[in-house]
């Protein structure tokens, strides 16, 4: 009848990282995690979205997400934010894995592109931007972060979501236009 | 609008058009079918998080690898803290169970187990012969998935079911049949703690609206193996944010606690002094979001400017605005003495207890606690807690009076001990050639023997029922290779006497690191056994499916 409780489990309040009317993550805003598990149940469906919608795929953003709430769960004691770390390190995780898909890409190993289906020619055309400004729009347009969250998320300077996020659209136009 | 792709534009680039399409892409991205992820269970992401730890310690040299696995043994008493709440999101009424509780425990008397105590073998260590034994296994309650077994104490053990059809708990008095935990309708339960005279199921009601709201924490007690249940009212209510940790049951009394978060507001406003004394920001402006890594703060400013053309314009136009008007970015050095200082606010985490016998159950006791760790007997409840000054044990019959005792007071540690893990109420300490486990009990002095296990450094599972006691450890003393130490699993009647073989040829698996849940019942000993094997060409290790094993004495 041994119950050994989770080993110094420090609650926090997630409000650095809250925001407005945020369709994806906002439990991770809103909610006081007391534990782990709180936060992975309420966390894990969103987070499979967001990065679903980076990777066009399912069992890649599932795979993704495990990963990250893996690292949330090494380090749970230590976290100050833990639903911020979750989603930056879902964040890199898939653009991390876009990145080997773009360089399996380059060297002919990887034909999924070939092979899958267009979906929508919106998406189809996002899928075919650059790994950042990628990220960005979907940031920007499934998440509704601020800009100022992608960068903090991203670890790069307001100047260059804000340059990615025209760029991306810029080329989403062109792509829409022929 | 900046047509050149070279040129990267500003932010007066990010036309209506921009806005347009931008808002077709969210569109699209809300038009795109999405249904919802069930999490698997939380324990898998505890062995992924175990793997991608084992893969780090791959390339050590042997005393990193001795010490990584030294770390190992430490995050497995988390892992199975955390193994106990699983991750069941999937509500469902639990079929109604037969006879949950087997008829081999029916008839027993609440066995106290204890070293010393345990089995009746006298002195003589009885043999155990593993055999595979299916959890997917036909029950009573349908096919089910069981995982995390856990000793009940009486002689049962019980389960918990991962099946998508009838998540919850089962129970099993021979390690072979199982049967239902029924849970009361519209419940998800989280936990279960089962003594003879009563069953204590915690959890959540069951959410019939999709919301962000996390459901209130429910208790249920049941006289009857499940028939009929009745919920525990906590009076006065928990504290806000408070979730539970702990729900125990000795005979028919129980016992919540509850873990508080610490106040953070008093540490935010300190914070927020410092920020506005380095006189950074201009005095209209209002801090929007804030960082403290390391000594560095960081923080954002939105000028009351902005703030008042957002709130004089509308929606669509305050949204405009926020690209124009971007925040201002500081950062400033803290020196460590105000990092201290300000730490000094960061307030402290507690934990609340509850205790009832029926119906409402009382506030008893609330302690400050970075720590805690809960079992029960059927002598009652033992609390051992981490406080910013000492490791008490809090002891209580009933759970309506706690008795206060320092652990470091009742010799837990002795000289020259070199290592000490503690297990639920069992300690644990090593001095490089020996391990001795104590329990509360025997550190209280009430004359139970101790137990010894020659030859291990380290312990990472450990359980005691009627049969005996089961434990699986290593020795990282004299490790010439690279490779991780052996797992070897030990199995004592009387905690001195000790049959020890390798994990390996135990379970017949090829030398790996291996996560090791176990239970004991009256004849029987089960075993959940999840290898860790290493990936080819990488430094990665890979969890595999659980395999359960059953034992029989011999």
């Amino acid at each position: 009848m041994d119950t050994i409780a989770a080993d110094t489990l420090v609650p926090e309040t997630l409000g650095a990282m809250a925001s407005k009317n945020r369709p994806v993550a906002a439990t991770a805003a809103n909610i006081t995690v007391g534990r782990f598990e709180d936060l992975y149940r309420c966390e894990y469906s969103p987070m499979v979205k967001l990065a679903r919608r980076l990777l066009d795929s399912t069992e890649a953003a599932e795979e993704v997400v495990q990963d990250a709430f893996a690292r949330v769960y090494e380090r749970w004691s230590r976290l100050d934010e833990p639903g911020g770390y979750l989603r930056t390190a879902v964040v890199n995780g898939a653009r991390s894995e876009l990145r080997k898909r773009e360089v399996r890409r380059r060297v002919g190993l990887d034909r999924r592109a070939e092979v899958s289906e267009p979906q929508d020619y919106l998406l189809d055309a996002l899928g075919q931007l650059p790994v950042k400004q990628k990220t960005v729009l979907v940031l920007r347009f499934y998440a509704d972060m601020t800009e100022k969250e992608i960068s903090e998320i991203l670890g790069i300077r307001l100047g260059t979501v804000k340059s990615s996020t025209s760029r991306g659209l810029m080329k989403l136009r062109k792509a829409l236009e022929q | 609008m900046n047509n050149d792709p070279t040129t990267p534009p500003d932010a007066s680039d990010i036309d209506r058009s921009d806005e347009l399409l931008g808002s077709v892409l969210r569109s699209t991205f809300s038009a795109q079918a999405d249904s919802d992820y069930s999490p698997p269970p939380v324990s898998l992401i505890a062995q992924r998080a175990r793997a991608q730890a084992r893969a780090r310690a791959v390339s050590r040299t042997v005393v990193g690898i001795a010490a990584s696995v030294t770390l190992l043994a430490g995050g497995l008493v988390t892992y199975e803290a955390l193994r106990s709440d699983p991750a069941v999101t999937t509500v469902a009424t639990a079929p109604a169970a037969s006879t949950a509780q087997s008829e081999a425990s029916a008839s027993q008397a609440e066995t106290t187990v204890d070293a010393g105590t345990a089995g009746d073998a006298g002195g003589s260590a009885s043999t155990l012969s593993w055999a595979p034994a299916d959890s997917g296994e036909a029950s009573d309650a349908g096919l089910f998935n069981a995982t995390q077994p856990r000793t009940i104490g009486d002689g049962r053990v019980v389960a918990q079911n991962t099946s998508i059809d009838a998540p919850g708990f089962v129970v099993s008095g021979d390690g072979n049949t199982w049967a239902a935990v029924a849970t009361p309708p519209g419940f998800s339960p989280i936990s279960a703690e089962l003594s003879p005279q009563r069953w204590l199921v915690t959890g959540f009601a069951q959410n019939t609206e999709q919301t962000w709201d996390w459901p209130e924490t429910k208790a249920f007690y049941s006289d009857d193996s499940g028939a009929n249940w009745n919920n525990v009212a906590f009076e006065p209510a928990p504290a806000d944010n408070a979730s539970l940790e702990s729900a125990l049951v000795s005979g028919d009394h129980m016992v919540f606690v509850f873990k508080v978060p610490p106040d953070r507001s008093r540490w935010e406003a300190e914070l927020m002094s410092l920020i506005q004394a380095q006189g950074l920001a201009p005095a209209d402006a209002t801090i929007e979001s804030w960082s403290l890594q390391g000594t560095t703060v960081s923080f954002s400013t939105a000028s009351q400017t902005a703030q008042n053309a957002q709130e004089t314009v509308d929606a669509e136009q305050a949204e405009s605005f926020e690209s124009t008007l971007a925040p201002e970015q500081y950062s400033f050095t803290l020196s460590d003495e105000a990092l201290a200082e300000l730490d000094s606010h960061r307030g402290d985490s507690r934990i609340q207890i509850f205790a009832g016998d029926g119906a409402v159950a009382e506030l008893t006791g609330e302690y400050v606690s970075w720590h805690t760790t809960g079992s029960s007997s059927p002598e009652g409840f033992q609390i051992a807690i981490t406080t910013p000054q000492d490791e008490l044990l809090l002891t209580s019959s009933d759970g309506s009076n706690w008795s206060e005792t320092s652990i470091s007071d009742l010799g837990a540690v002795p000289e020259g001990t070199r290592t000490t893990t503690r297990v639920g109420r069992w300690f644990v300490s090593g001095d490089g050639s020996e391990l001795t486990i104590k329990s509360l009990a025997q550190l209280q002095g009430n004359g139970a023997s101790t137990a010894v296990i020659g030859g291990w450094t380290n312990l990472t599972s450990l359980d005691v029922g009627p049969a005996g006691m089961v434990a699986v450890g290593f020795t990282s003393s004299g490790q010439q290779d690279e490779q991780p130490p052996e797992l070897q699993i030990g199995w004592s009647t009387d905690g001195s006497n000790w049959r020890i073989e390798a994990l390996s040829e135990a379970f017949g698996l090829e030398r790996s690191q291996a996560s090791v849940a176990l239970a004991v019942g009256t004849d029987f000993v089960l075993a959940e056994v999840v290898a860790f094997t290493p990936v080819a060409g990488t430094e990665t290790s890979e969890a595999q499916a659980p395999v359960w094993y059953r034992a029989t004495l011999q």
